[in-house]
């Protein structure tokens, strides 16, 4: 919102505003407004001083010209500064005739574009000077000709002083939604001088002598049109604007049209008030209709596009068909043009949230939609901003208003807030006295009764639909009082606080986090949201993909793994170097429950509507272009990264095959029996989808943070007194036999052959065999069965490979013999490849 | 006999200095002092000479021993002392690039979040999350921003196709589902459904901290889809707006390790009332005003103020009784300041060259 200097000037006495401002800061008028508006919550975003070079523009009138000797397009003109006659050189086609008045900038002069006039010769020609466009002038958008004055202007008089606000402050604030009244001058001005303490004077309106006719205006949606007011204005003559009204209108970044548009224009910037001008002749009947559109009702706006109404849409019509998209745009039909004579001028209340539906479903955002939306004043300020365009229009215009009306529909309530002055110092802890909130309260021309020195009863204005409670007129106290002056006061001393606690999922990831950072990989963050042919690898069926309507980037749909973001950084990686890439993300994937979820709590019934959001810690492995990288480094990350969170986790034959992983090349991960999550060569498929070089091999790992067992806390165990002895073992296997299942056929033969020895010992002597050799466990409790080597070379048929594996013998109490340990090895050998041969029959020892 | 022992000690002394290795140097020992050693047997064969040259010659048979003993000690301490000279002549150059294992790091992002997070556990909130799809009764009505309010726009939407359990239309829990409408869904545009979800969910005194991921449809040099918020609720009785200043100047001293000024500006959120922006004292030059303040002294932070009782009433809570207040801000362009980062896009791309920065 551009917010003029000289325009809020005029909402005070003269001079008052200047005055007021320089006592109120020495600091100069930009700095001091940047300070009292920010303060007071309208944001000051910019500064410009704008006209200071139109000061030395002077009217020069026309006293001869003549053709260019050596160029068509210019002219040398005879001009009159009001001291004598130079010569000038202009190139504009719409030099006025003999006599006629310009913009004349004199040698010397610097335009407000920087342009420093000196004497030239143009073409061979000297020029003491420059006529002047609006445009080079600034004042407005007009580059396609030179600015043509009035006639009856003197030359030699300065255009600062015809045209009096020329120069001028400009303001750029940030208005938030819930202040419609700082759209207008008066609104910012009020709040101006409710902080300087001094007087607003709205500007002078015409009272028109008409009578008033109820036939004018018909309102057949009380519910959406609140007020209409309606004034008809007769033996208007439509033309350009004065100066000073396209100056200003200019200033505040709005385009000049025609004198009845551009007042239309001028007091919507003045009261934050849109008002509408209908050509009445072209009206059915001269009246208008306040309803709601006729299903698919056709109307054609004023910027030339058709629209098929809803019946949710207002419309102001006529006595046959739609004229205007109420609080939005007008019609085509009835809109003013240069032979309009007589007016319907409009201005009215529309319910907000109508508007806003309206404008969004027809994909309009009008200056006027964007005012109705947040409310505008339906009480004194819409009647004195339709007597002020009265005025106005009468003015600049000519006509005379011959009859009007004031409809009434529902108009919103004011309520009586109560205020109890105690609950401002309860609430920021500073007080406000009583003086304070009078002053404020009266500046903002809010009604109170004191019902008691504590406790008043105020009804806020129209012009502030924000004011509803107590809370919003405590804010108002304090935005004048001062924000600045609540202290810095604790309620509870640190010391009496509750303790705090962090969040355990929250905290499962960081540490998880902390492991995958240790194990040499960087930490990714992705966007959550991917395209739908990223997630197409992945088994989640597509019912199942959460969807996002309005994507960005045609990422329409949640990421249901962690992986398409990862090989998203991998691309970009390897496109760029050719380094080993080692990442990770901890983060959510998304996905529709298969079936309603039943939830608990007072959330439960919005919470059964989402989706389950799974927290997952996932990372990737690239060896770089060298190569080199082992699927055993992505395993290797994962169980050390599950170690830092206490949890001794371990690869496995995969439950079931994962589909976007390499089928040979993956395992799940297991942490006592129970999955964690996978790990495994990214699948081919997807390496190509990237458009990774061919060949590209690239591991993965993901692990579901929900799905983690909680962490228990270490316990030691004791040393072993005894040493172990060793006995390795070669194992010929099918390639497909995984090592997990080698030592846990190796484990269960243990236990068994050990069992069946207790068994034995038991029925010959009755004795326990607690002394008895074993297979030890290592630090953790775990059978020490260690995998030495994956050998698949000479010497082993195809499709085999030879696991070496080394296991560890020991006795509780005494040193284990070389033939006791040999004998339980052979058993258990012997049982375990037995058991083996059940599903892989070509298993036997070298 | 002596003339043996004369012989012996001459070969051992001819053999000694051959010797350039300790191991060498025990050879020679045992070869002739040891248990079959040639000077051993020596003695041994003492017992065959007459006995009044027995005398004379243990005693020469001693001085040998001794000899070559000392012979031996000496060599050894040299040999010991050239295997030294040796060692410290070696010349290895550890100026040469470092074998480092291979470091991982975390992203500046989570860096940021994890020291926000542990200041304000030190101050004595705890952590809250909620789900980043959420309705928009949580996102927007219950937090006083009504539909087809202007407020709305202050944050564009993301919104998410609601979903109907397939072969479930009859079933009670999809009956709310069935009734869904589209909008109703979204993803959340701030951190603040966390407050009402805590407000539901526990009683005053409340004092938590929601730092997370939250989107909005924008998408340019300074606004990425996806960003990161945190937001701070405190409701208990007595609370005040002195108490939010007085807790966000403790956090600067905590979080920046200097105590800061707190500046409020008054502005509009709609879940609360008085609403405020908040700046602090420029955490780079102290408020002496430098590049990163452009000169203000003061850095803009986030918006903060009383907690709305429409919010508090949404959620069960008498504002009568409770006062509140709140505060949220940027995590993302924090951390861009603190770290210099010169482009949005590089938080997002997961270029390791970048990545591997933040040590």
């Amino acid at each position: 919102m551009k917010i003029s200097h000289q325009w809020l000037r005029e909402m005070f006495a003269e001079g008052a505003l200047d005055a007021a401002l320089a006592a109120w800061s020495a600091e100069g008028r930009a700095a001091a407004y940047t300070r009292l508006l920010t303060g007071l919550g309208l944001e000051v975003e910019a500064v410009h001083a704008v006209g200071e070079g139109v000061r030395s523009i002077v009217v020069g009138e026309i006293r001869g010209k003549s053709p260019h000797p050596k160029a068509d397009k210019l002219t040398v003109v005879e001009l009159f500064d009001g001291t004598g006659v130079v010569q000038v050189v202009c190139g504009a086609s719409n030099l006025p005739p003999l006599g006629g008045k310009v913009a004349f900038a004199p040698v010397g002069a610097v335009l407000p574009g920087g342009l420093a006039i000196a004497a030239r010769e143009l073409r061979g020609v000297p020029s003491q000077g420059m006529i002047c466009s609006e445009a080079e002038l600034e004042i407005g958008a007009d580059d396609s000709g030179i600015l043509v004055l009035p006639e009856d202007w003197r030359a030699g008089d300065r255009l600062v002083d015809r045209v009096p606000g020329i120069v001028d402050t400009i303001l750029e604030l940030g208005v938030t939604p819930n202040r419609p009244d700082a759209l207008g001058h008066i609104g910012v001005a009020r709040d101006v001088g409710t902080k300087l303490g001094i007087p607003l004077r709205p500007p002078h309106v015409h009272r028109p002598d008409a009578p008033n006719t109820p036939g004018l205006v018909t309102i057949a949606a009380p519910d959406r049109c609140g007020r209409y007011l309606g004034y008809v204005l007769e033996g208007m003559s439509v033309q350009p604007s004065p100066l000073w009204m396209r100056v200003r209108l200019h200033r505040v970044g709005l385009r000049a049209i025609s004198n009845v548009v551009d007042v239309t224009n001028f007091v919507l910037m003045e009261c934050g008030q849109p008002l509408h001008a209908f050509d009445r002749d072209r009206l059915a009947e001269g009246r208008v209709v306040v309803r709601r559109a006729e299903r698919d009702e056709p109307m054609t706006t004023l910027d030339g596009t058709q629209k098929l109404l809803t019946t949710d849409d207002l419309v102001i019509a006529d006595a046959s068909a739609p004229q205007a998209l109420a609080g939005v745009m007008g019609g085509a039909q009835s809109m003013v043009h240069a032979g309009t004579h007589d007016l319907l001028l409009e201005a009215a209340w529309f319910a907000p949230a109508g508007i806003r539906a309206t404008a969004r479903r027809h994909g309009y955002a009008t200056d006027s939609s964007y005012r109705f939306e947040r409310g505008v004043d339906h009480g004194v300020g819409l009647e004195r901003a339709a007597l002020r365009a009265l005025g106005l229009l009468i003015e600049l215009a000519g006509g005379r208003c011959t009859a009007w009306t004031d409809a009434a529909g529902d108009r919103p309530q004011q309520p009586a807030i109560p205020l109890r002055l105690p609950r401002v110092a309860a609430l920021l802890g500073v007080e406000v006295p009583a003086e304070t909130a009078r002053a404020v309260l009266g500046g903002l021309e809010v009604q109170v009764r004191e019902d008691s020195p504590e406790t008043w009863t105020c009804v806020a204005p129209t012009h502030r639909p924000d004011l509803r409670r107590e809370v919003d007129l405590i804010e108002e106290l304090m935005r004048f009082h001062g924000l600045d002056k609540v202290p810095a006061r604790l309620t509870v001393p640190a010391e009496a606080r509750a303790a705090a606690h962090s969040d355990p999922i929250t905290e499962l990831g960081d540490r998880l986090a902390e492991g995958l950072r240790d194990a040499g990989l960087h930490e990714h963050v992705a966007m959550a949201f991917v395209a739908e042919s990223k997630v197409e690898f992945f088994a989640v069926p597509t019912e199942r993909r959460v969807r996002v309507e309005n994507p960005m980037r045609a990422a329409g749909v949640m990421r249901t793994h962690m992986l398409p973001g990862l090989l998203d950084a991998l691309a970009h990686n390897v496109a760029r170097h050719t380094r080993p890439v080692r990442l990770f993300e901890v983060g959510r994937t998304y996905a529709w429950p298969e079936r309603p979820v039943p939830k608990d709590g007072p959330t439960a019934a919005i919470d059964a509507l989402l989706p389950r959001e799974r927290a997952v810690a996932a990372a990737l492995i690239y060896a770089g272009a060298k190569g080199g990288a082992s699927a055993r480094e992505i395993t290797g990350a994962a169980v050390q990264a599950l170690a830092r969170v206490g949890l001794r986790a371990r690869p496995v034959d995969p439950p079931a095959p994962v589909a976007h992983l390499h089928p040979g090349v993956q395992a799940a991960l297991a942490v006592d029996g129970a999955v964690v999550g996978e790990a495994g060569e990214v699948h081919p498929d997807l390496v190509r989808a990237w458009d990774l070089p061919e060949g590209t091999r690239v591991y993965y790992a993901e692990i579901d943070i929900e799905a983690m067992p909680p962490r228990a806390t270490a316990k030691a165990r004791d040393l072993p007194r005894f040493p172990s002895t060793a006995r390795d073992l070669s194992l010929e296997i099918p390639l497909t036999l995984s090592a997990a299942r080698v030592v846990a056929a190796l484990t269960a033969a243990a236990g068994q052959v050990h069992r069946s020895a207790i068994e034995a010992s038991q029925r010959s002597d009755g004795k326990t065999t607690a002394g008895e050799v074993r297979l030890a466990t290592d630090s953790f409790g775990e059978p020490a069965v260690e995998v030495l080597e994956d050998y698949r070379g000479a010497g082993v048929p195809a499709g085999h490979r030879a696991l070496l594996l080394r296991l560890h013998y020991a006795a509780e109490q005494r040193s284990v013999t070389d033939d006791e340990a040999q004998a339980l090895h052979n058993a258990i050998v012997a049982a375990a490849c037995d058991a083996l041969r059940a599903s892989a029959p070509t298993v036997r020892p070298r | 006999m002596p003339a043996r022992l004369a012989t012996q000690l001459a070969a051992f002394q001819e053999a000694l200095a051959r010797v350039d290795s300790e191991a060498a140097l025990y050879e020679l020992q045992v070869a002739y002092l040891g248990k079959k050693g040639t000077v051993t047997q020596l003695r041994g064969e003492m017992g065959k000479l007459p006995p009044e040259e027995r005398k004379g010659f243990g005693a020469e048979w001693n001085r040998v021993r001794n000899a070559i003993e000392a012979a031996l000690e000496e060599r050894r301490a040299y040999l010991k002392e050239q295997a030294r000279r040796l060692d410290l002549a070696r010349v290895e150059d550890l100026t040469l690039p470092p074998l480092r294992p291979p470091a991982g790091t975390l992203h500046p992002l989570s860096q940021t979040r994890r020291r926000l997070s542990e200041s304000f556990q030190r101050l004595g909130f705890s952590l809250a999350v909620g789900p980043h799809v959420e309705h928009s009764k949580y996102n927007f009505d219950d937090l006083n921003v009504p539909k087809d309010h202007p407020a709305r726009d202050m944050a564009d939407t993301f919104f998410i196709r609601p979903h109907r359990h397939p072969g479930f239309d009859d079933h009670t829990d999809n009956d709310a589902a069935m009734r869904l409408r589209a909008g109703e869904l979204v993803l959340r545009t701030h951190t603040s459904p966390v407050q009402v979800r805590t407000m539901l969910t526990q009683k005053p005194p409340i004092r938590i901290v929601a730092l997370g991921t939250t989107f909005r449809c924008d998408d340019d040099a300074t606004h990425s889809p996806m960003f990161h918020q945190i937001e701070g609720l405190y409701v208990d009785r007595g609370v005040t707006m002195a108490d939010l200043k007085a807790t966000l100047m403790d956090f600067t001293r905590d979080f920046y390790g200097r105590r800061l000024d707190v500046r409020f500006r008054p502005s509009f959120f709609p879940f609360v009332e008085p609403g405020a922006e908040f700046d602090i004292g420029c955490p780079f030059c102290g408020g002496d005003g430098c590049n990163l303040c452009k000169r203000t002294g003061y850095i803009e932070i986030g918006g903060c103020g009383m907690v709305h009782p429409a919010v508090f009433e949404a959620c069960g809570i008498d504002p009568e009784v409770y006062t509140g207040w709140a505060f949220g801000f940027g995590v993302d362009r924090m951390t861009m300041s603190q770290h210099a980062v010169p482009h949005l896009r590089h938080m997002f791309e997961g270029d390791v060259r970048f990545l591997e920065q933040f040590p």
